[in-house]
């Protein structure tokens, strides 16, 4: 088969090639133009996919922070309950020292102790 | 407790608004005036709680004041945790829709070149030349 008679043969049926050239283009265009849309939507997709992971990733940190802000919060509060019984508990020992030390200063001497109440209460004396 | 602290700033009131008296007695002795009689353990109760009322205060002011801060801080942090997630989202999602925004203008300048004029008047001249054509062979 040479060049010749490829171009008789294409003379002769220069309309069937010419339908098939342009299927051929117009398939071609529509291959391209839908490899163009895939191309859109799986850029889409990706980027709603990056989207889904970066916020569960966020999400995920949030919770953790709140966790552990939850955690120094109760650790806190510990700290001040355990103050607040200690300081209770001095008081309490405060009370019982002072108890003791009227109490003493009540039967070794009473003038003392009228002075105490006076100055404490701002009550007068009578004999 | 309370009562007794209650009871004594009544007593201490009131005998303070009309210049309270006391004194002290031996047993069976006769009061000098009419009135309500403690034995020591009583007014050493009183006296020691009324010396120390303002330290009880104080503790209690900062048991509160310290709780009141602790929810204070745990909220603050609350809405700083917040904060920092839903600023990390909006520069997330911005940043995905920047890239899917390039990729898809890339896209839709490859759909349609910058010469879309001259393949337009490539398309009008091969439809009329192809009109031509098959109009001739149909006449012929």
């Amino acid at each position: 088969m040479n060049v010749a008679t490829i171009l008789q043969f294409a003379k002769k049926n220069w309309k069937e090639i010419l339908i098939v050239i342009c299927l051929l283009l117009v398939i071609g265009k529509m291959r391209y133009d839908y490899n163009q849309l895939e191309s859109a939507y799986i850029t889409t997709q990706e980027s709603l996919q990056n989207q889904i992971e970066g916020l569960q990733k966020i999400h995920k940190r949030e919770l953790e922070k709140r966790e552990e802000a939850l955690r120094e919060y109760e650790q806190q509060l510990n700290d001040i309950e355990e103050r607040y019984e200690m300081n209770q508990e001095e008081l309490a020992t405060l009370k019982a020292q002072k108890k003791k030390k009227y109490v003493k200063k009540f039967s070794e001497d009473p003038e003392m102790m009228i002075t105490e109440i006076e100055a404490l209460f701002g009550f007068k004396h009578v004999d | 407790m309370l009562i007794r602290i209650l009871a004594l700033f009544l007593i201490s009131s009131t005998a303070m608004a009309d210049d309270g008296r006391f004194t002290l007695l031996e047993e069976q002795q006769p009061a000098l005036f009419e009135g309500v009689l403690f034995d020591t353990t009583a007014v050493v109760d009183i006296m020691t709680e009324k010396a120390n009322w303002q330290l009880q205060c104080d503790i209690e002011i900062e048991y509160n004041l310290d709780l009141a801060n602790t929810e204070f801080v745990l909220e603050r942090k609350k809405f700083n945790i917040r904060y920092e997630a839903l600023d990390q989202e909006y520069k997330l999602i911005v940043e995905q829709k920047d890239t899917e925004i390039v990729k898809l203008q890339e896209t839709i300048k490859k759909q349609s070149p910058p010469n879309k004029w001259v393949w337009f008047g490539v398309g009008g001249a091969s439809g009329v030349v192809a009109t031509v054509i098959i109009a001739k062979q149909f006449i012929n």
